[in-house]
């Protein structure tokens, strides 16, 4: 194996039995080599400064941390690293949250190492954000106001005409777009719009 | 809120009998002090009129429905008194008074020079006005603002609603006089002695904070019980049942018991969260209302959605605290009782103010029969919402308002003035 070409990976975890476990799953994947672990922020932080690995897989609650979102923006900020968080965590606030902090990938715990191996494999290609398939639950988890909003789109309306009719502002339409992106795994708003037509909301009422 | 024809055409009548008074007023020689300018001297001698008016409608109101004696209430029109000279102050001032009365009790209006106050006093006390109106006696104070254009209280302009609402609600607390515990006598006659005033203010001081002691304490007994009931019925009856799936012989496949134990955590979580707002903490308050809001979508299948507008400032951990249980509360009432299918929340921050909507498209109420709801449901949510705005005028200058209309909806909106003002008057 080509040791110079595969991706460097830095595991923070607190966790033992789960960090022994990363780390040996992602070692037996080719193309990935697991450069360093560390069990808590603090320490994590400085070996990521110093290592500057490709890919930081996070833990989103760790021990000796201010809080997590001071954490990975402090995670993100280190040049030329990528972060991805793994967490247990589901809340879909908080997941976008932690996203809007510049992070590429968000697993949940549940994943294996292959999905794990192959997400990291997908953000070095340059694919992001990437969420874990089961926080894409599709159309089952698409809220009230989310219709709304999906059926407004159907219609051709713009952020700012959705925003009007909606008595809100345009930020959070956009936002409650950017988040059905993420739910739906589509990638730009053209992608939304098609969707919505397709399912049908235009149709609605 | 909305009049009935009788209380329109009287507060009608009444607006007209109040034109008349404002002439009479304008008519007396009132010295305008030298350094206030005489519109607001006249302005001042309005607003007294209109509370005067208030008062005089709501006393009519009142004796109409009770017909009782001792609880007959009538009310002086607004007249200029000088005030007797005091030892140890300064030069004497002419005072606007209105005065509403019970058999024992009287609710005392005085204004002179942008400042309205109000004073709950015994009759028997009020020959003598340095003692009738002291600051122990004092319910609420008014300041004009600087241009002369509101009325202030703790910091915050007052809308003309807002003054009917304060109004009532001094009113009632006149009318509720007699049941507050009486003040023992013989303190009372010494309260003019520097020395035994003060024994007795650290007296009453005392109680309260045992009183305080003895709710905090209530409060927290109320809290474990409920967490021990929740954990009882939500949690332990689960992993019972995880137990009896692995010893028994009805086995429970993987994804059966993969279920259940998401369900145990969903429960344990929503408990956590109930009560630690960790969250609050990690997260900051934006992206921890938007998860209410996405949870209680959830739940309800309402149309919800959060505005979140301008950089919130850096609050201490308790006024966040008290916010987030603002908006925890509010989001409950609306679950439980509107069968709203629209809920927005918003949260606006300008340099100076934060404020705070919380809105629904429900069935709504009325505010006069919530006190009726409180007693018979058991709830205190509203009540609750005013405690907290309280709690946060610690800090800053606070208000909470719940507007109500039925089959309308509910708006409940907190407004909080971050600087420039000292946080209490």
């Amino acid at each position: 194996m080509d040791v110079t070409q595969a991706i460097t990976v830095l595991i923070v975890e607190d966790h033992q039995v789960t960090l022994d476990g990363l780390r040996y799953g992602l070692a037996n994947e080719p193309g990935i080599s697991v450069v360093g672990t560390a069990t808590d922020s603090d320490s994590g932080l400085k070996l990521a400064q110093n290592l500057r690995p490709d890919v930081v897989l996070l833990d989103l609650h760790l021990p000796g941390q201010s809080g997590p979102k001071t954490m990975v923006q402090a995670y993100c900020n280190i040049p030329g690293t990528k972060v991805i968080i793994f967490s247990g965590e589901g809340r879909m606030a908080f997941i976008q949250t932690v996203l809007s902090l510049g992070v590429v990938g968000y697993l949940l715990k549940s994943e294996n190492v292959s999905k794990i191996a192959e997400t990291i494999q997908q953000v070095m290609a340059g694919k992001q954000p990437i969420i874990s398939q089961e926080l894409l639950a599709g159309e089952t988890k698409v809220t009230k106001s989310e219709q709304e909003v999906l059926k407004l789109l159907s219609y051709g309306m713009k952020y700012q005409d959705i925003a009007e009719q909606r008595q809100t502002s345009p930020a959070t339409v956009r936002k409650q777009c950017e988040l059905l992106l993420l739910k739906l795994g589509l990638a730009n708003r053209e992608e939304l719009i098609a969707w919505a037509v397709k399912s049908g909301y235009g149709d609605c009422k | 809120m909305s009049l009935n024809p009788l209380l329109r055409w009287r507060s009608l009548w009444l607006s007209s009998l109040a034109k008349q008074f404002a002439e009479l007023i304008n008519g007396f020689d009132i010295e305008p002090p030298p350094a206030k300018s005489e519109v607001s001297h006249k302005y001042l001698a309005v607003f007294i009129d209109s509370i005067y008016e208030q008062l005089y409608s709501l006393a009519h109101e009142f004796n109409r429905h009770l017909q009782t004696t001792h609880l007959r209430i009538s009310v002086i029109a607004p007249e200029t008194t000088k005030e007797t000279d005091k030892p140890g102050q300064p030069a004497p001032e002419s005072y606007l008074r209105c005065r509403a009365s019970t058999a024992a009790w009287s609710l005392s209006v005085r204004a002179c020079k942008g400042l309205v106050e109000f004073f709950l006093v015994p009759v028997r006390d009020l020959i003598v006005l340095s003692k009738a109106e002291q600051d122990s006696k004092l319910l609420c104070k008014l300041y004009l603002s600087q241009d002369g254009m509101f009325w202030l209280k703790d910091g915050l302009p007052l809308s003309d609603l807002e003054i009917e609402v304060l109004v009532k609600d001094l009113f009632k607390q006149l009318v509720l006089a007699p049941m507050r515990t009486q003040e023992s006598p013989e303190l009372e006659n010494f309260s003019n002695l520097k020395g035994e005033a003060l024994t007795h203010a650290i007296r009453q001081l005392i109680l309260d904070k045992q009183n305080l002691v003895q709710k905090i304490i209530t409060q927290q007994e109320e809290m474990q019980k409920g967490i021990s009931r929740e954990l009882h019925d939500a949690v332990i009856s689960d992993v019972l049942m995880v137990k009896r799936a692995f010893s028994g012989d009805k086995r429970l496949s993987d994804e059966e018991l993969l279920e259940v134990l998401d369900q145990i955590t969903h429960k344990l979580r929503d408990i956590c969260h109930e009560l630690a707002p960790r969250d609050l903490i990690d997260w900051g308050l934006p992206t921890v209302i938007d998860d209410m809001l996405q949870r209680s979508a959830e739940r309800s299948g309402c149309d919800c959605s959060f505005d979140h507008q301008g950089e919130l400032p850096d609050l201490p951990q308790a006024v966040q605290l008290h916010i987030y249980r603002i908006v925890q509360e509010a989001l409950n009432n609306i679950e439980k009782y509107s069968q709203a299918s629209l809920v927005r929340v918003s949260l606006t921050c300008s340099n100076n103010e934060l404020k705070l909507t919380i809105e629904d498209n429900g069935q709504g109420f009325e505010p006069d029969k919530l006190e009726l709801r409180k007693s018979r449901q058991g709830g205190q949510g509203m009540g609750n919402l005013a405690q907290r705005a309280e709690l946060i005028r610690c800090f800053y200058p606070a208000r909470v308002k719940v507007e109500s209309k039925q089959q309308e909806g509910t708006q409940v909106t907190l407004e909080i003035t971050l600087q420039g003002a000292t946080a209490n008057f």
